[in-house]
């Protein structure tokens, strides 16, 4: 454990350098204006190393045994230290396990044998731990001739039956899901137990619901006829019935038509009942009634029209809600249906006949309204007696089935999570090979080294608890070192092991910005430790401001304050905050590097603030420039202060006219500083990977090359921007001198291709320019062959020569030693894979070469979108301030300064720290992924993530 | 902007395009059947279809399936796709997809007027209707008892009334006139459809043109082999005769006098597609004339994914879905009756 301790901050302080790596431009760059600003980046930045430190040695371990089930938490590391291995490997393993950010997790390809019968309890065991991940050893076998394909089924079978209950429990109202059931008891349940459980408890529910289905048709159609009662009677019973009656009474039968009927609306009802009347002598018109689906009523009642030829009358009234019943599938719903009451009035049977058809193709059922008045009463009665008992019976029915679907619902999350694991189990299982001969399973897989003591527990375990007789048996194949790594392996692709990297709550999230780019082949430089640092700086260096770097920083505070409770809302905080979230701790590092550049930018919500004393210039009448404080015997002269401001920017440029010009200068040549020193150091770890895989060609004639071209003409650029910086051009001499005149930089590097050799004076920065320049000339050409042609010849003079001495590539090993190789080997796949192509290799090389070059120019152009993005920042804020807060504090009325301020706030939270500090986000992004990583990341695009089994009741399938 | 040409077709149609092109990534290709062929129970089956495109759609059925709930459900997932599409799209696709649903409207609407004429129940009889070809008053069939009732109080609603037209003057429906009804709809929807396509010019027309032509004479060679031993008149018959096709004039005209399948087989001598397909049915037990032709239909489909800017996509996807979901039933079948040595008479799309 101490040796992790001391290992960490050995790591930390690397990231400090990183960080000091990347303050050092901007210290180096603000030397005439800004005072001691490096050290403050260097405080600043291992201040965020510690903090960092603290996190990766309290946090990680706890994750750790949480995972791990508090078996073997310490000992690995111990373990792993006092196994015998050679000296080498166990210093290198050591180094690794320091910087477990660095390179990826030293990976085991691992073997394990055991048991038939201890085959279940080992995976479930092995996915506890969650270290394994296992690799398919039946690959050549399909889905239905792997062994547990029955068990797998089971398991689906007993998921669907899950679907089905929840889909019950969900579908009624008040019953709820527990969520709070205690998903470690799943090792407790048996699957046999489980399967017959839930389908006892489905085929329960079913046969519960079938019956509460017919209860409920039973009861849906005593409700309709009781609606189709109700509204015939009043609709034959009305009050105008009486009179009308009389009326038709003095009327002939032939006055009674249809037409006259249809024509007299507000009529017709009255009538039709007179006529239905058997004592009124018209016994021959007749009627149907019934309830139809409300949605059917029009096509229904055309289809009536044409099929009778208008020779029907129908009335239809809208009053009934009828609940359909449950369907027994997965979506049972409970929802009512709209269906409507009609009366359709006829006079031939014909008709009839045709009615009753139609009816039934829409579904309609036909109750029939009793025409005599104690039949109606008696029906009347008796149907609203069986309407009480039913609604009783399904009442209680109702609750039973409530009762149930609670008890069910308590444990249902328990049992989903017990039906996913044992799928994952079984689908494991039949990944393994099965020996019939020994009756032993044989697991393939990778795991990381550290790992193998709980491993080798875990097997224990497993085996103890199902008293298996054999032994289960743990075998490292191959070791994977990168160190004693076969050069001449053919099986790189198949076999290089997963990239793993330990991370904690703070450095994952920068793992997930680097990886978002590609992730890394096995044991590559990892430049997520550089981005901790350099990501968070990049951004405030676009994002400069006091005041919304303080907003920023409270908010990524506020984040971590509640990060507990958060937690367990994760899924449901929604897009924006849920990422927000996953980001807090570089939300929180970009804040608090916001504020530090805010300070030299002297920037708070685009106010300058006086912080270190009042300005050191001021302004006279008897000049139109300003002079120093210090330094104003003659005003005319305008000479600067001779002691400066002392940190940041001073405040004054803030209202000097020329203010813009003077930032727009510093900002530039800083962005260029930046990223010329980011790119260097992207350079010098290739080499550091080169040097890592072994492989020499890469350093000589790619690293070496490299760093001379892009050193020779931007470093020299570099040079001139602090030495013109460095420079006093208001220093007395100067004043005397004609030609002491600042240089324009841009003309110096353009002199340099365009006539080298020779430097005008007006170009003149320091003594023996023009031969540094020649010099710097040369080697820059000098290097482009030197990158492009070497590595190709030399590979190819290899391979003749490997042709001459009778070697052949080897076929078969590939099965034989899939472990022996490191993923460093792909690496050399150009090299070593058979049947070399000049070509190929000249063009891939070629097309390095020209990328490189002209990339070199174009990403060091790229690097300016910090000053423009930091331009942009401070022109928008400063112009919000401006027009609206200062504009309205001008007025004097309060009702335009609270307009103002509101609509100041809104658009400094919405535009720029939601929109812009967005921008600056992805420009930040941009810079690290292309600028910054294509010079040494994932250049062969080989790397796979490390997946192990993990059946922890927080993963979701 | 003509709307079967490349210029403006992206406009409207580019993004369903692309997204039957997605689709059609989802076909099941000959490994696919290889390995269902392979299965021994449907619950094989059942899983082998949960690694394709099908997913989990029958997930959710307790254990002994049947043939018809995957026929059913392998059906309604295309159908809702199809639907989708349907939905989304703008004319003049819109009335080209309509016009894809009325074949379907057509075997429906036989469907329901034999099954009435049964005396069976409409409501098992609406079950079997195909999703596609639903219209409004379907269940309301049974309520007519001539051919002119049935125009005048159902049909006339919906798009195939003008179809219809020819149909009104018979007299009842007997099973002779509903299959006289079907061909006539049938001939009257393939003949509008080809003039549909036809205006639409482009890639479209040429495409969608050649698919309809052979689709006409195999109806009319399929109406010909049929009618054998039939009441059928030949005058009759050769009314039925869709006036589209490569076989018109000629082949027609002798297809309309042929008494037996040998002068079938002369009629279309002249034709080597169809020449080929009979010789291919003459010399092989395993295949009948239906399978070949619809493996010429594949074929015809498979080519339209060849071209770009055109609706014929949107036919052969359709298609395409059929034949397979055909397929898996065939395979189902053998499967669950133990017929494995029929098994491998399905019909390879990819």
């Amino acid at each position: 454990m101490f040796r992790n301790v001391s290992a960490s901050h050995l790591s930390m302080r690397s990231v400090g350098a990183a960080g000091s790596g990347g303050g050092a431009g901007a210290g180096a760059g603000s030397s005439g204006v800004v005072g001691a600003d490096g050290g403050v980046v260097l405080q600043s930045s291992y201040s965020a190393a510690a903090y960092n430190s603290d996190s990766s040695n309290g946090a990680q371990p706890r994750q750790f045994r949480s995972r791990r089930s508090g078996a073997a938490d310490a000992k690995p590391a111990a373990r792993a230290a006092g196994r015998p291995q050679p000296p080498s490997l166990q210093q290198q393993n050591a180094f690794l396990r320091s910087c477990a950010l660095y390179r990826s997790e030293p990976m085991a390809r691992v073997r394990l044998y055991f048991d038939r019968v201890a085959a279940h309890d080992t995976i479930e065991e092995l996915g506890v731990l969650g270290a394994l991940q296992f690799e398919d050893l039946n690959a050549s076998q399909s889905a239905f001739q792997r062994s547990f394909t029955s068990d797998l089924k089971a398991c689906e079978e007993i998921q669907r039956a899950l679907r089905f209950l929840r889909a019950q429990i969900e579908s009624t109202p008040g019953v709820q899901i527990n969520s709070a059931v205690a998903l470690d008891l799943a090792s407790e349940v048996r699957l046999d137990d489980l399967a017959q459980h839930i389908s006892a408890l489905e085929l329960g529910l079913i046969e519960m619901n079938s019956h509460w289905d017919a209860l409920k048709v039973q009861m849906n159609a005593l409700v309709e006829f009781l609606a189709v009662f109700e509204q015939c009677s009043s609709f034959f019973g009305s009050s105008s019935i009486r009179m009308l009656l009389a009326d038709s009474n003095r009327s002939t039968s032939a006055a009674l038509n249809f037409d006259a009927l249809l024509s007299s609306s507000a009529l017709d009802g009255a009538a039709v009942a007179s006529l239905t009347r058997p004592k009124e002598g018209f016994s021959s018109l007749q009627l149907i009634t019934g309830v139809i689906q409300r949605d059917r009523v029009a096509s229904f009642e055309r289809i009536l029209f044409r099929a009778t030829r208008g020779n029907c009358l129908l009335r239809m009234f809208d009053e009934v809600q009828i609940t359909t019943a449950r369907k027994n599938g997965s979506n049972g719903s409970d929802e009512p249906v709209p269906k409507s009451v009609f009366i359709v009035l006829f006079s031939s049977l014909e008709i009839k006949l045709k009615v009753t058809k139609i009816c039934e193709a829409f579904a309609a059922s036909r109750y029939p309204f009793p025409e005599d008045g104690s039949e109606r009463e008696r029906a009347l009665q008796e149907s609203t007696t069986r309407l009480g008992d039913l609604k009783a019976v399904i009442a209680s029915t109702e609750k039973q089935r409530r009762d149930m679907l609670v008890d069910i619902g308590f444990n249902l999350m328990l049992w989903e999570h017990k039906a996913d694991r044992e799928k994952a189990i079984f689908h494991v299982l039949n990944l393994l090979n099965y020996e019939s001969s020994t009756k032993l399973f044989i697991a393939e897989g990778w795991a990381t080294r550290a790992s193998i003591p709980a491993i080798q527990e875990a097997l224990e375990r497993a085996r103890r608890r199902s008293n298996a007789q054999l032994p289960s048996v743990f075998e490292e194949k191959g070791k994977v070192s990168t160190v004693d790594h076969d050069f001449h392996s053919h099986d790189a692709a198949s076999a290089s092991p997963p990239t793993f990297f330990k991370t904690n709550k703070f450095t994952q999230v920068f793992q997930g910005i680097v990886e978002a780019y590609g992730v890394a082949e096995y044991q590559e430089v990892n430049p997520a430790v550089f981005t901790v640092i350099t990501f968070p700086f990049l951004f405030a260096v676009m994002f400069g401001d006091i005041g919304h770097g303080l907003l920023m920083a409270a908010f990524a505070v506020y984040l971590i304050r509640n990060e507990r409770d958060l937690e367990q809302r994760r899924a449901r905080l929604g897009e924006f905050v849920g990422t927000c979230y996953d980001g807090r701790y570089v939300i929180l590092l970009m804040g608090v590097f916001s504020i530090y550049t805010g300070f030299i930018y002297n920037e708070f919500f685009a106010f300058p603030l006086e912080l270190f004393g009042r300005s050191t210039w001021k302004y006279t009448e008897s000049s139109i420039m300003a002079c120093g404080v210090d330094n104003c015997a003659d005003a005319a002269a305008a000479a600067p202060p001779l002691q400066t401001y002392a940190f940041g920017f001073d405040p004054i440029w803030k209202h000097a006219r020329t203010g813009l010009l003077f930032f727009n200068s510093y900002k530039m040549k800083l962005s260029i500083v930046l990223g010329v020193c980011q790119m260097a150091l992207g350079l010098c770890l290739s080499l550091e990977n080169a040097r890592f895989f072994r492989k020499p060609l890469d350093i000589w004639y790619g690293f070496v090359p490299q760093m001379l071209f892009l050193m020779s003409i931007f470093g020299y650029l570099v040079l001139l921007i602090v030495l013109k910086w460095l420079t006093d051009w208001n220093s007395a001499s100067c004043r005397m001198s004609s030609i002491c005149e600042a240089p324009d930089i841009k003309n110096i590097l353009i002199g340099m291709f365009m006539s080298p050799g020779r430097v005008p004076a007006k170009n003149q920065l320091f003594p023996g320019q023009a031969a540094v320049q020649l010099l710097l000339f040369i080697v820059a050409l000098i290097s482009v062959p030197w990158m492009l042609l070497p590595k190709p010849l030399i590979l190819r003079a290899r391979y003749s020569s490997q042709l001459r001495l009778g070697y052949k590539k080897l076929e078969s090993d590939d099965q034989e030693t899939p472990g022996e190789s490191g993923g460093a080997a792909a690496h050399d796949s150009c090299e070593h894979t058979g049947g070399f192509n000049f070509g190929d290799v000249m063009v891939h090389q070629m097309i390095h070469t020209i990328e490189f070059v002209l990339g070199a120019i174009s990403n060091t152009a790229s690097y300016l979108r910090l000053w423009a993005l930091s331009l942009a920042h401070a022109q928008l804020s400063d112009v919000f301030a401006e027009k609206l807060l200062i504009a309205s504090w001008r007025s004097g009325n309060v009702i335009l300064i609270a307009i103002g301020f509101s609509m100041w706030l809104a658009l400094t939270l919405g535009v720029l720290m939601m929109m812009e500090s967005l921008s600056a986000f992805l420009h930040a992004l941009r810079l690290h992924w292309v600028e910054f990583q294509n010079k040494f990341y994932n250049l062969n695009g080989g790397g796979k993530k490390f997946s192990p089994l993990d059946l922890s009741p927080s993963i979701n399938y | 902007m003509a709307p079967g040409g490349m210029i403006g077709f992206n406009v409207d149609d580019g993004f369903l395009e692309a997204i039957v092109r997605g689709f059609r990534a989802g076909v099941l290709t000959s490994v696919d059947y290889v390995n269902l062929t392979q299965c021994e129970t449907l619950e094989d089956l059942r899983m082998h279809l949960s690694g394709t495109d099908y997913g989990g759609f029958l997930a959710n059925e307790p254990a002994p399936l049947s043939t018809a709930i995957i026929a059913e459900l392998a059906t309604k997932k295309f159908v809702d796709e199809f639907r989708s599409i349907h939905v989304q799209a703008v004319e003049p696709l819109k009335s080209f997809m309509d016009y894809l649903c009325y074949p379907y409207m057509i075997d429906n609407m036989v469907l329901l007027i034999t099954g009435t004429l049964q005396n069976r129940d409409i409501s098992e009889l609406l079950d079997k209707c195909h999703p596609l070809g639903t219209f409004d008053s379907m269940a309301s069939m049974s309520i007519a008892t001539t051919p002119e009732e049935l125009y005048r109080e159902i049909i006339v609603d919906t798009p195939l009334a003008p179809y219809f037209v020819d149909c009104v003057s018979m007299e009842d429906l007997t099973d002779i006139n509903v299959e006289i009804i079907r061909n006539t709809l049938y001939k009257a929807y393939l003949e509008d459809f080809y003039a549909f396509c036809a205006r639409m010019g482009g890639s479209t027309a040429e495409t969608m043109c050649e698919i309809l032509e052979f689709e006409a004479d195999r109806r009319a060679i399929n109406i010909t082999l049929n009618s054998f031993g039939t009441a059928l008149s030949k005058d009759e018959r050769a009314r039925l005769y869709p006036n589209i096709g490569v076989l018109i004039p000629e082949g027609m005209f002798k297809l309309s006098r042929a008494d037996d399948p040998q002068m079938v087989a002369s009629a279309i001598d002249g034709y080597p597609t169809y020449r080929a397909l009979f010789q291919e049915a003459s010399e092989n037990q395993e295949k009948s004339l239906e399978d070949l032709f619809f493996t010429r239909e594949v074929a015809l489909c498979r080519n339209t994914f060849e071209m770009q800017f055109h609706y014929g996509i949107f036919y052969a996807f359709l298609k395409l879905k059929e034949q397979e979901v055909r397929n898996i039933t065939w395979i189902a079948e053998c499967i669950s009756q133990k017929q494995r040595r029929k098994i491998n008479n399905y019909i390879p799309i990819w």
